[in-house]
């Protein structure tokens, strides 16, 4: 709700500023939402002990709310993961899931992945800058609430923690949505 | 949601272009137009604000006044050429995704009369917002000039009917008259947030003030119009009219409107909330009627080549409003109205209108200028025109309520009595800071 509002009248601002052919770009600080709620951070364990859970719970981003009508022309994904390894050596992937309903988060496929090879006792930074999302994912940032969720799946016997320093989506909207 | 979005965005697209809107005017004649928007004669505003003018002669042979002017509405053919679906046309359609408000707004601002030869463009630059948990940024880039710091609005006061008879200067009617007044200002956040990308703040109110008025009557009026020095040819003209302003109803309301935000920006237990707050008081129609006195004065000298005139209307005229219901409106997400007052008494006041004119005119060459304000600041014409033979050359320049500086040129050819008549017009109505210009094409008749 609150989204809507300060959208509304940024984005009415924005046409009365005559942005009617030029394009309107939102930098949404994903991570920022997560951080609040401690959700950047996701243990993960290899093999998976059966009941321990690989994801974060559900979270929620506050959108734009432009309206199934508009197109969105490009979603650029960056930000960087640590893997924290404490011990074992294997792999690490890092998953990202987004969705508009909170309970098919994580059925879908993810909108991205990053992989980290991860040694005994180091961290591995892995930025990450996903150019464009696919097709189909576009149409979720027009909606006026976003859920995300975050998986780690290991493989080898490792243990550690993945820890999100930064997560930002830029969305271009193609038409004019006004 | 997008429809809401919308209809609200066009709405303040309107209100944030109601200054230039209102500092141009819709100007029928390519001749005026060629001038600046310069009145001489009996025509444009001259007689409609100094009533002095009802008794000066027309002088159509002396400054090739046209008896009747009849715009040839170029503009429609070319916006019906680009548009000649409107009822389906998807740029007028909210809900389709081509719906161009930019278009919408700016066919509003400059109806389709004339042709519009260059169109003023509308900024192309990118637009960004910055959104986090705790964060909105928005930058509107070279666009961000166009928010408008000051007050702007839109106000009129007309009078449009007036029937009546006269004998030898002494004229008896009665005379409808309408002001309204719309105003808005963006408070300071607001103007931050949206002109200098100040992130928004917590707990902080965004909002505009925002003034409205309505009101309408008749007025039954003496006025006397007539010559009391000098013959046909020049002379010493005065005028005057004695209104007895009746109220039929007006509505007024002031206040703030926007939203506050919570403890955080896009998250925590307070969302934003909107906000306003408004003192709404009127009488409708059918309450007791509104009264009041007021008048016009205007006088014009004409000597040789020379013609001096000043006007100046509603002079005086507050209209006393004896059955008056003042109510409170606060809304906080829910809407609540508190009744303050009924049956009180209140007052309001017909802006004072005046206009000043000056015309020179030798041989085949008519020069002018004109000062006009109608309670929204002075539009100030300066123009003239050089007759040579069969062909008329125009040229004027004006500075609008704004005080921005427009230009105006033309020409025209005549063929007995009929003339052709050509102007060209800058403004700067559009949403953009550059200006367009407007050809205007008449037919007059002699």
């Amino acid at each position: 709700m609150r989204a809507k509002w300060l959208c509304l009248v940024a984005l009415t601002a924005a046409a009365a500023a005559g942005c009617g052919e030029g394009r309107a770009i939102f930098d949404i600080d994903v991570f920022s939402f997560l951080s609040a709620t401690d959700a950047d951070t996701l243990p993960y364990v290899g093999p998976l002990p059966p009941g321990v859970p690989d994801t974060i719970p559900v979270q929620t981003i506050q959108s734009l709310g432009i309206g199934s009508s508009s197109l969105v022309d490009t979603v650029r994904i960056t930000g960087s993961v640590d893997f924290v390894n404490a011990t074992g050596t294997g792999n690490v992937t890092f998953q990202v899931f987004f969705d508009t309903a909170k309970s098919a988060v994580y059925t879908g496929t993810p909108a991205f992945s990053v992989a980290g090879a991860v040694t005994p006792g180091a961290t591995t930074s892995s930025p990450f800058d996903i150019p464009d999302l696919p097709t189909a994912l576009k149409p979720l940032f027009l909606a006026s609430t976003v859920y995300v969720g975050i998986r780690a799946s290991a493989t080898g016997t490792i243990q550690g923690t993945a820890k999100l320093t930064a997560l930002r989506a830029r969305i271009v909207i193609q038409d004019k949505f006004f | 949601m997008r429809t809401f979005v919308v209809g609200l965005g066009v709405v303040v697209l309107l209100g944030g272009a109601a200054a230039p809107a209102a500092a141009q005017w819709l100007v029928t004649d390519a001749r005026r137009i060629g001038m600046g928007g310069l009145s001489l004669g009996r025509s444009g505003s001259l007689e409609r604000y100094n009533p002095a003018y009802r008794a000066v002669d027309a002088r159509a042979d002396r400054r090739g006044q046209p008896k009747v002017t009849i715009p040839i509405p170029l503009g429609i053919i070319q916006f019906l050429h680009d548009h000649p679906h409107l009822s389906s046309d998807p740029a007028f359609d909210p809900k389709s995704r081509s719906f161009n408000p930019i278009l919408v707004v700016n066919t509003i601002l400059n109806l389709p009369l004339y042709l519009e030869i260059k169109k003023a463009p509308t900024p192309t630059n990118d637009v960004a917002f910055t959104i986090g948990q705790d964060s909105l940024m928005v930058n509107l880039g070279a666009a961000a000039k166009l928010v408008p710091e000051d007050q702007f609005g839109i106000s009129g006061s007309s009078r449009p009917l007036s029937p009546g008879f006269g004998f030898k200067g002494l004229r008896v009617g009665v005379m409808g008259w309408v002001h309204n007044d719309a105003e808005f200002q963006l408070e300071d956040n607001l103007l931050g947030f949206l002109r200098d990308s100040v992130p928004a703040q917590h707990r902080t109110f965004y909002g505009s003030f925002v003034h409205g008025t309505v009101e309408a009557g008749f007025a039954p009026t003496v006025s006397y119009a007539g010559r009391i020095a000098g013959d046909s040819t020049g002379g010493f003209y005065v005028g005057g009219a004695l209104h007895y302003y009746v109220g039929v109803g007006y509505g007024r309301t002031d206040g703030l409107a926007g939203f506050i935000t919570g403890d955080t920006i896009f998250a925590g237990s307070n969302p934003v909330t909107p906000d306003g707050r408004t003192l709404t008081q009127y009488s409708k129609p059918g309450n007791t009627l509104g009264h009041g006195i007021g008048g016009d004065i205007g006088i014009a000298w004409v000597s040789g080549p020379i013609e001096i005139g000043v006007g100046v209307n509603d002079i005086g005229a507050t209209i006393t409003w004896p059955d008056t219901r003042l109510d409170s409106a606060f809304y906080r997400d829910s809407t609540y109205s508190v009744p303050v007052a009924n049956h009180v008494e209140t007052k309001t006041k017909l802006p004072v209108s005046y206009i000043a004119n000056l015309a020179y005119t030798v041989g085949n060459t008519t020069l002018g200028a004109d000062v006009l304000n109608t309670g929204r600041g002075s539009v100030v014409h300066v123009g003239g025109e050089q007759r040579v033979g069969l062909f008329v050359v125009r040229g004027g320049v004006a500075r609008d309520q704004r005080k921005r500086i427009e230009f105006g040129f033309g020409g025209g050819l005549r063929f007995g009595g009929l003339g052709l008549d050509v102007g060209f017009w800058t403004h700067t109505n559009s949403l953009s800071n550059e200006r367009g210009i407007t050809m205007a094409t008449s037919l007059s008749i002699y």
